[in-house]
């Protein structure tokens, strides 16, 4: 082909320019519904939610499901109304003691303001019963849906009514009997007993996946709840146990509606926010999830709590990067974090304090996650109990506070720091592993001894192997330290093979792996059950090769029984020395904190004992004239 | 032309059949699955998973069935215009795609328009005024803008915007249609720092093909004739040495709509790359592919434009 035109160098660009800045013109007309500038005042989303609460709630059933001490565990069934202790076959009585709450917060609440949170990760999962995730399913899915109970928002060591406004415990701890407040599903539908007995049922449904409520499947057997009128639901449970109440109130615990969820599949369970319904405080805005941008809630206004909740309603965006999602509260394009954990690494939210003058306040979550390392003790040579003591009693659990955790941690606890009697953290420095030298370093005999054990297992030169570690964050700092130490102290040889998070979970549920450094694994509930059943259930994955033994089941199967605190706290301490002597495939390396930032106006929040818990955001609100307090003192409630 | 158009065109098919199958294939080795992920959770910390559950959820995803199968069935709906859906999302990914795709493609060429205005320029000065203190600053600009990765270049352009103006673009995308200014705002940025990498090295060539045709004999024979110098340069040297400025522009354009993920993730701009990104994490196959075969559509395409081009500022090349 030949084609002469005269075309001159400044035309040509000219034309380049003009042509691509057509393309661009015509090639942003996406789909995407336009949104307003984050820094614009935000619009009201529910009417009426400006004015000011009333000086007490309105309504018997919201006064009830108020924390206070009325809305307490395990009310006598007299105080619950007789037809329902009537129609309860089995005699009741009151096991719990309970705190009394702080009680006027409900009315000091202050109406207003959609919230901006900024959160990092995408949900997936709608279905809360469904998904195995914090991050992608409870916090995205949980503020439309209520639990039968709680942990109190302003008092996260109690339990009190959510759904339930009381309830018995039958005399031999195997009957619970719920009273239900009067409330509606946002469709205007009535919450029924009937809806809770679905909810039971659905989180126990045989043969279905559920991530984060499965625990529920060791007290209640599926189809065992009864409807005992509008308002009153019989669960029996499999055995008095110590830990049932603990995992009810979970936020997982989701109660849904029938009449809406039950026409739905597990599919369009999960897929669409707005497939699903619930009774709380938020409503989710059609169509206003943008994957990796953006989701939003509005004011449940026939909320069964009210005044609650205080918000008008809240956006969250999505910020992957950490240094935007700070760069973002900076600049005050967001009120706070939303979990509200930001990072691991609570320098961060420190300094955001300073930089922003004290308007972003820096809080903590203490020992909420924890650091460790797993052994695959299917194989050689960790399949040697001794090579796995040699192994961790190196480690400077000191140095890996310092260091990698840069000082927001504590050493490494079997159990939650100081739960068992025998896990203080003073009683270990007692202890081979932790002791220190008088000078402060890391005690010469348990480096001797670590050797000794070495040379004993067959291994006096030390050995080659892998750690494998995820790329990114303190697993991979903490790989990279410990290696060193193996180094130098056993002359291990060890590489490490660092991966994405799917290809490390693929390789450590196919036990294929040495080594794996763990760092920031996540507490699910302020029990150390939750310990058991994350690190020590069978077909979990981070007990993958099913590591336990025969006394360790016992102990196991007898604290889930045992009622009374103390002797719960002793089959604890029972277990911290089995697992001593024993060597399990995991060792602890660490305990540590995690940090977030909400804006010095957010009051009322109330920092939880794990990151899992309360999220349902109706016990906070948004005051403008709240005082602000010295820098360097964290956030006020 | 229109024949070696066609030609060009059904050479399409094979090269993305390749591209999916090599990914496909990739994806295969890689370890894990969505099953995998859907079970456990991002965190790692769900609860109890027996093979069971594992099967149950491969099976309803169709990850049970051998890889050649899976392929194919991937393969026959895309022929029916159907891309799947999400195995993480469950939803239909051309949806998603097609507002995040011109998203990107807003991006990637903003920041090419920027690059190439910047870069010709900076070229042809930097040529003509070889070795003067104006070609140093040129040259330095260039390995400056090689050198810095353009994640890096975009953290500090947060941090700057962030310390100095106490403003970061805002949150919440907006569309060219529906609100251009925050639009603007919004990509204004990014595509800054993208054009700042690709300007670099666009200037460079630039700079290298003056140079060359500066040195050629019709040059001297436009001088003699009594051409201004910028008569010379602009007519006839600038002309002659687009050619690669124009080949390297196009390799980039086809870079920069794979190559924004991590710009876009700073910048929070919900593209293809955030998209991506999230679907490798997840083992989402049916969204990588999806994505890998609009991205290598879309690179088959822009060679076939610069080839196109080509023709059009160089009359002596035939199509044949």
């Amino acid at each position: 082909m030949t084609r002469r035109r005269k075309t001159t160098p400044s035309a040509l660009i000219l034309i380049t320019i003009s042509l691509t800045l057509i393309f661009v013109i015509a090639c942003g007309g996406a789909a995407t519904a336009p949104e307003s500038d984050a820094s614009s005042a935000p619009a009201s989303a529910a009417a009426g939610a400006q004015a000011v609460p009333t000086a007490a709630p309105s309504g018997s059933s919201s006064q009830a499901a108020q924390p206070t001490a009325a809305a307490a565990p395990a009310q006598p069934a007299a105080s619950s109304g007789s037809s329902a202790a009537a129609a309860d076959p089995t005699p009741t009585v009151q096991p719990v003691e309970v705190q009394a709450p702080e009680t006027d917060w409900v009315t000091r609440g202050k109406h207003g303001r959609t919230m901006k949170w900024v959160a990092r990760n995408n949900p997936g999962f709608w279905d809360v019963h469904y998904g195995a995730s914090l991050t992608t399913t409870l916090t995205p899915s949980g503020p439309r849906f209520n639990q039968l109970v709680e942990y109190n928002p302003v008092n996260p060591e109690e339990i009190i009514g959510d759904l339930a406004e009381s309830w018995d415990v039958s005399e031999d701890g195997t009957v619970y009997t719920f009273y239900l407040a009067e409330a509606n599903w946002s469709d205007g539908q009535p919450v029924k007993a009937s809806d809770i007995v679905y909810s039971l049922d659905r989180i126990t449904l045989p043969d279905a996946f559920r991530g984060r409520t499965n625990s529920m499947r060791n007290f209640y057997e599926h189809k065992t709840a009864e409807v005992i009128d509008e308002r009153t639901v019989r669960m029996p449970i499999k055995f008095p146990a110590a830990t049932f109440m603990v995992n009810l109130a979970s936020d997982y615990m989701k109660m849904y509606p029938e009449h809406v969820v039950g026409k739905l599949t597990q599919e369009d369970a999960n897929c669409c926010p707005e497939n699903m319904i619930g009774s709380g405080p938020f409503i989710f805005k059609d169509g206003s999830w943008q994957k990796q941008e953006a989701y939003e809630y509005v004011r449940n206004d026939d909320y069964f709590k009210a005044p609650r909740p205080y918000f008008d309603g809240f956006k969250v965006f999505l910020i992957q990067d950490v240094a935007r999602a700070i760069a973002t509260l900076k600049v005050g394009q967001a009120d706070g974090t939303y979990y509200p954990v930001l990072s691991t690494y609570t320098e961060f939210v420190e300094q955001l304090e300073e930089d922003t003058d004290g308007r972003m306040r820096a809080l903590f979550m203490q020992n909420v996650q924890r650091a460790g390392l797993n052994f695959n003790w299917l194989v050689e040579p960790y399949d040697d109990p001794r090579v796995r003591t040699a192994l961790w009693m190196v480690i400077d659990q000191e140095e890996i506070v310092e260091k990698i955790l840069r000082g927001n941690g504590t050493v490494g606890t079997h159990f939650h720091v100081g739960f068992a009697p025998n896990e203080s953290v003073e009683a270990l420095y007692e202890l081979p592993g932790y002791r220190r030298d008088a000078d402060g370093a890391k005690a010469q005999a348990d480096l001797d001894e670590a050797r000794r054990l070495l040379a004993e297992a067959g291994y006096p030169d030390g050995f080659s192997g892998t750690i494998t570690s995820i790329l990114t964050g303190c697993t991979a700092t903490s790989a990279q330290l410990v290696k060193d130490i193996w180094k130098r102290e056993l002359n291990l040889d060890m590489t490490i093979q660092s991966s994405d998070v799917a290809t490390l979970y693929a390789k450590w549920r196919s036990n294929d792996y040495g080594v794996i450094v763990g760092c920031g694994s996540g507490i699910i509930l302020p029990d150390p059950s939750d310990i058991l059943n994350q690190w020590y259930g069978i077909d979990t994955m981070r007990n993958s090769g099913n590591w336990t033994t025969t006394e360790f089941e016992r102990l196991k199967t007898e604290q889930a029984k045992e009622l009374d605190p103390e002797k719960r706290k002793e089959l604890f301490a029972q277990m911290v020395e089995l697992l001593r002597d024993e060597v399990p495939h995991y060792l602890p390396t660490g305990w540590m904190h995690a940090g977030g930032t909400l804006d010095y106006r957010v009051r009322n929040y109330h920092v939880p004992r794990t990151i899992q818990m309360i999220h349902k955001l109706d016990h906070m609100w948004w005051d403008e004239d709240a005082e602000k307090p010295p820098i360097g003192t964290g956030y006020q409630p | 032309m229109y024949a070696y158009i066609a030609r060009r065109g059904l050479l399409f098919i094979p090269t993305i059949l390749l591209t999916t199958i090599l990914v496909f294939g990739l994806f295969w080795i890689v370890p894990g699955d969505a099953a995998m992920m859907i079970l456990t959770g991002e965190e790692g910390d769900g609860g109890k998973v027996t093979e069971e559950d594992i099967k149950r959820v491969q099976k309803e995803l169709g990850l049970d069935r051998p890889v050649y199968i899976q392929y194919g069935d991937w393969l026959w709906k895309i022929l029916q215009g159907d891309f799947g859906d999400s195995v993480w999302y469950g939803t239909p990914i051309l949806d998603d795609l097609k507002d995040r795709f011109f998203i990107t493609l807003e991006l990637a060429m903003l920041a090419i328009v920027l690059a190439f205005i910047a870069a010709v320029p900076l070229g042809v000065l930097s040529a003509v005024k070889q070795d003067s203190f104006l070609d140093h600053i040129s040259r330095l600009l260039a390995l400056v803008g090689i050198a810095l990765p353009t994640f890096w270049l975009g953290i500090l352009v947060i941090y700057g915007l962030t310390y100095f103006a106490g403003w970061l673009p805002p949150l919440g995308y907006a569309t060219l249609w529906g609100d251009p200014f925050t639009n603007l705002q919004q990509l204004i940025f990014p595509a800054l720092v993208l054009a700042f990498h690709d300007m670099a090295f666009t200037a460079r060539v630039a700079r290298s093909a003056m140079l060359e045709v500066m040195r050629e004999d019709y040059m001297r024979t436009a001088r003699s004739k009594g051409l201004n110098e910028w008569m010379v340069v602009g007519r006839h040297a600038l002309k002659n040495a687009l050619l690669p400025v124009i080949t390297v522009s196009g390799y980039q354009f086809g870079r920069l709509l794979g190559g924004t993920i991590i710009i876009e993730s700073v910048f929070v701009i919900p593209g293809v790359g955030r998209y991506l990104i999230d679907a490798i994490i997840h083992r989402d196959f049916v969204v990588v592919q999806g994505v890998v075969l609009l991205a290598a559509a879309v690179v088959l395409l822009l060679n076939l434009v610069v080839d196109i081009l080509y023709g059009i500022l160089d009359p002596r090349i035939r199509y044949s």
